[in-house]
């Protein structure tokens, strides 16, 4: 996450940016992924894209997605690593197996693939908001339908001014960031 | 006094009870649910289960609704366990802590379940505390001279009488054979009389009529077997 501070003593000000995986609309990943795995990375129909585990092993896609990609640390690489490694024991909490895009992958599906935020897919398929929308205790972020023009979102995105970073390289992300005043905020990096 | 291990012996075991809980919960299915119940298990079989019904955490059955203490705050909670292991804590949206404007506490658990209150990250952390493979969940007790780091396991029953009564507590330690340790009950007098000032000596009248009341409680609870009215 990146974080900064800005001004001096006392007029200090802190600004930081949780960056997630834009889910976006036009993904640079799955093309650059697809091209050294054929169907490794896939797309749902709510636009959502979709990570095959089997398929996807290797730092070679890894690095090859996450070049493609304009935006930094919005992928990651699964090296299998546990909380609790180098303790007496590996806690079972740990080892049980990730529902994530409507299956199950125990923990040697998962290590040495790709890994990166899928809005909770498990949550949204059984009604439920994604964790860090429904767990965030500042009520800062949101979650729904842009082309619903009644949703919560849809309403949100007229009422304050969106930011999207870098669209420059055309990936067109599914992730908006609200702010009333971009240029105090969000420009102090991103001008 | 009793034998510590008695009052172990008359309760039920702890392994009967969980047979009887099992048994109960057994029952509960058969009598409410079984159509429900043989209805999932017929769409398992098949493959057919809806995302929501094959993710198990958004099922009413696998959330226990209890307080969060990782700090003094006391959130309500819901811990989702899943096979006996407790795998995610997230808010409870009956507890106004977690939800701002919370939902009624007549909602029923259906429809509550997929609303979830917020939770910091502390409180989404309870789970590395309970099953930290350092945590220590037994009474330890100094097995070798101070500084040694050696311990020994004791039931929580020894370490109530131990650390109330007095003794030769460290007979087993070398150098500590004869070393005589008070308990609680030593302090007794101390904690009974209302300010510091008054821990001192006090007159012959004032002790003669300590002992009439002490003799008194004492007869009044002559069958009592707690080791606080044996002390006075």
């Amino acid at each position: 996450m990146p974080d900064l501070e800005t001004g001096e003593y006392f007029n200090v000000k802190r600004s930081f940016m949780p960056t997630k995986y834009m889910q976006c609309a036009n993904a640079l990943c799955i093309e650059a992924a697809n091209k050294i795995i054929p169907s490794a990375m896939t797309r749902r129909a709510n636009g959502i894209v979709v990570i095959n585990y089997k398929k996807m092993k290797g730092k070679k896609v890894f690095e090859a997605a996450s070049t493609a990609c304009p935006y930094p640390n919005s992928l990651w690489f699964d090296e299998g690593k546990n909380y609790t490694d180098g303790t007496p024991a590996v806690q079972p909490y740990e080892k049980r197996a990730a529902k994530e895009y409507g299956g199950e992958w125990s923990r040697k599906d998962t290590k040495g693939t790709t890994r990166r935020c899928h809005f909770c897919t498990q949550r949204i398929d059984a009604g439920v908001l994604p964790a860090c929308v429904a767990t965030c205790t500042g009520q800062a972020m949101h979650f729904g339908d842009v082309n619903d023009p009644d949703a919560l979102v849809s309403k949100l995105l007229k009422k304050s001014k969106p930011y999207r970073p870098n669209l420059a390289a055309g990936a067109e992300p599914a992730v908006f960031y609200l702010d009333d005043d971009p240029e105090a905020t969000c420009m102090t990096c991103h001008s | 006094m009793k034998p510590i291990n008695e009052h172990a012996k008359k309760t039920t075991p702890r392994r009967e009870f969980l047979k009887t809980f099992a048994l109960l919960g057994g029952s509960a299915v058969v009598m409410s649910q079984l159509e429900w119940a043989q209805s999932i298990v017929t769409k398992a079989q098949a493959e057919t289960l809806s995302p929501a019904e094959s993710y198990e955490l958004s099922r009413a059955e696998n959330i226990l609704s209890t307080l969060c203490l990782q700090c003094n705050t006391g959130c309500g909670i819901k811990v989702k366990p899943l096979n006996g292991v407790a795998v995610k804590i997230d808010g409870n949206p009956y507890s106004p802590w977690t939800l701002v404007s919370n939902i009624p506490d007549t909602t029923p658990l259906k429809e509550s379940v997929p609303i979830e209150g917020a939770l910091c990250p502390k409180g989404q952390s309870g789970i590395q505390t309970l099953y930290d493979p350092y945590r220590i969940v037994k009474v330890l007790k100094r097995a070798g001279k101070r500084g040694e780091g050696k311990w020994q396991t004791i039931p929580f029953e020894q370490a109530v009488k131990e650390s109330v009564e007095n003794g030769k507590l460290f007979k087993h330690v070398k150098g500590e054979e004869n070393r005589h340790v008070e308990g609680l009950k030593d302090l007794w007098h101390c904690a009974t009389r209302r300010s510091p000032k008054q821990w001192l000596p006090r007159s012959r009248t004032y002790e003669r009529r300590r002992r009439l009341k002490r003799r008194r409680l004492r007869s009044r609870h002559s069958k009592s077997s707690s080791p606080i009215i044996l002390v006075c």
